[in-house]
């Protein structure tokens, strides 16, 4: 497909930010979407090392797009994106150590998350370096906007705080424990999603 | 056609090597940061245990079985004022996910001091109260014969001797955590001791 017919730099951003939102409107990466959303910390310090991995490996497989052969392009996909996943583990384990344990395999696990190797695919593979920049950009800024969304959510209502130190919530209020668990995930995130099909909905003429 | 795979693969095998040589490089940064922190973890857990003023130093590695496998198992002296208190046994095991704890013994590995966690990815707010610093659980620990292995009961039992009462709702992770210190301490605890006569015969 022609460059030109492919949408622009500018396009590619909104579309992460809203259209293609990755949690709201892709449903990928629903393994960190549930499991490290419990507290904002966690939630922002994941989206973090996974716009890192996705813009490192955006760019090198916009470098290298036309030397990629067909049957070959997942396995350069994925070489890319795990030795990118490997540095932030290690820059983690280095510089944000407790933040690390508490994280444990979920970085690793960035690895198989569908939205990198997804856009990768999707656009890097096919536009300039440029727009494969702006699409990882739109796309991390989605993903932070979902994983966050969900984080605050969660992280008031379970323990009635913020950043687990500032209170949000006057002190009767009876921690919701459910919260912090999965069941407390897939509530939210089905409330979530069931709330942004709504608006879209209402978007619709 | 075979001959013509490495050539297709020309851009992998190149991207593996300019990879691996990045990885090198990224190892080699912050390895000695990474191992500072562990280092830093253990000590913060020992002074929880022994107390204010607790220092560490080079772990003894201790080769043993382990619940049937060959394992290493690291064992942290507790220093205070320059004499051995106790021992910080790095014990690693299942609890609903993989637990890693630190497991405290005094000095000829007869009573427990208690454990602290070092890894714990148990389900938050259930199987996490295990590493509830001020929690009952903890101290439950505190005292118990080193040498016989502990037992867990159903939470609100009345607890005696070895015995460990669980914690509701996370009767996994509480399981989890009486099984390592049990599998770890007997695998460990009599060579633990040797090295520790021996040491004093040296000295």
């Amino acid at each position: 497909m022609a460059d030109s017919a492919l949408p622009g730099a500018a396009s590619r951003f909104r579309n992460g930010l809203l259209d293609d939102n990755p949690i709201y409107r892709q449903l990928l990466g629903m393994c960190p979407t549930l499991a490290v959303t419990a507290t904002l910390a966690g939630a922002v310090t994941m989206a973090g090392a996974t716009a890192f991995v996705m813009i490192m490996a955006s760019v090198v497989v916009a470098l290298l797009k036309n030397q990629l052969k067909g049957h070959l392009r997942i396995l350069v996909f994925t070489l890319t994106i795990a030795t990118f996943v490997t540095i932030i583990d290690r820059v983690l384990q280095a510089y944000v150590f407790e933040m690390s344990l508490r994280l444990g395999s979920y970085i690793p696990l960035i690895i198989v998350n569908c939205i990198i190797i997804c856009r990768c695919e999707v656009c890097a593979s096919q536009q300039s370096v440029g727009v494969a920049i702006s699409d990882a950009e739109g796309q991390s800024v989605g993903f932070l906007v979902g994983l966050t969304s969900i984080a605050v959510i969660r992280e008031i209502l379970a323990t009635g705080m913020i950043f687990e130190s500032v209170r949000i919530m006057p002190m009767w209020w009876p921690n919701w424990a459910v919260m912090q668990g999965p069941a407390g995930a897939f509530i939210t995130l089905g409330l979530l999603i069931g709330l942004v099909n709504w608006f879209s909905m209402r978007k619709k003429p | 056609m075979k001959k013509d795979y490495l050539i297709q693969a020309w851009l992998v095998l190149l991207l593996a090597v300019v990879f691996g040589v990045a990885l090198a490089g990224v190892e080699k940064l912050t390895r000695p940061k990474i191992e500072q922190n562990v280092k830093d973890l253990i000590a913060r857990r020992l002074i929880d245990m022994f107390g204010e003023g607790t220092e560490t130093d080079e772990a003894e590695e201790i080769e043993c079985v382990v619940a049937g496998r060959t394992k290493k198992i690291l064992c942290y002296p507790a220093i205070k004022d320059n004499k051995t208190i106790g021992w910080g046994i790095k014990a690693e095991g299942q609890g609903y996910d993989t637990l890693t704890l630190l497991i405290g013994v005094d000095v000829q590995v007869t009573e427990l001091i208690g454990y602290r966690v070092i890894k714990c990815l148990e389900t938050a707010g259930i199987g996490d109260k295990i590493k509830k610093e001020k929690g009952d659980f903890y101290k439950q620990f505190e005292g118990k014969d080193a040498a016989k292995p502990l037992e867990p009961i159903a939470p609100g039992k009345q607890a005696t001797g070895q015995q460990i009462n669980t914690i509701s709702q996370a009767t996994i992770s509480s399981k989890g955590v009486t099984k390592i210190i049990n599998d770890n301490l007997a695998a460990v605890r009599k060579k633990l001791a040797a090295k520790v006569k021996e040491g004093e015969k040296d000295g």
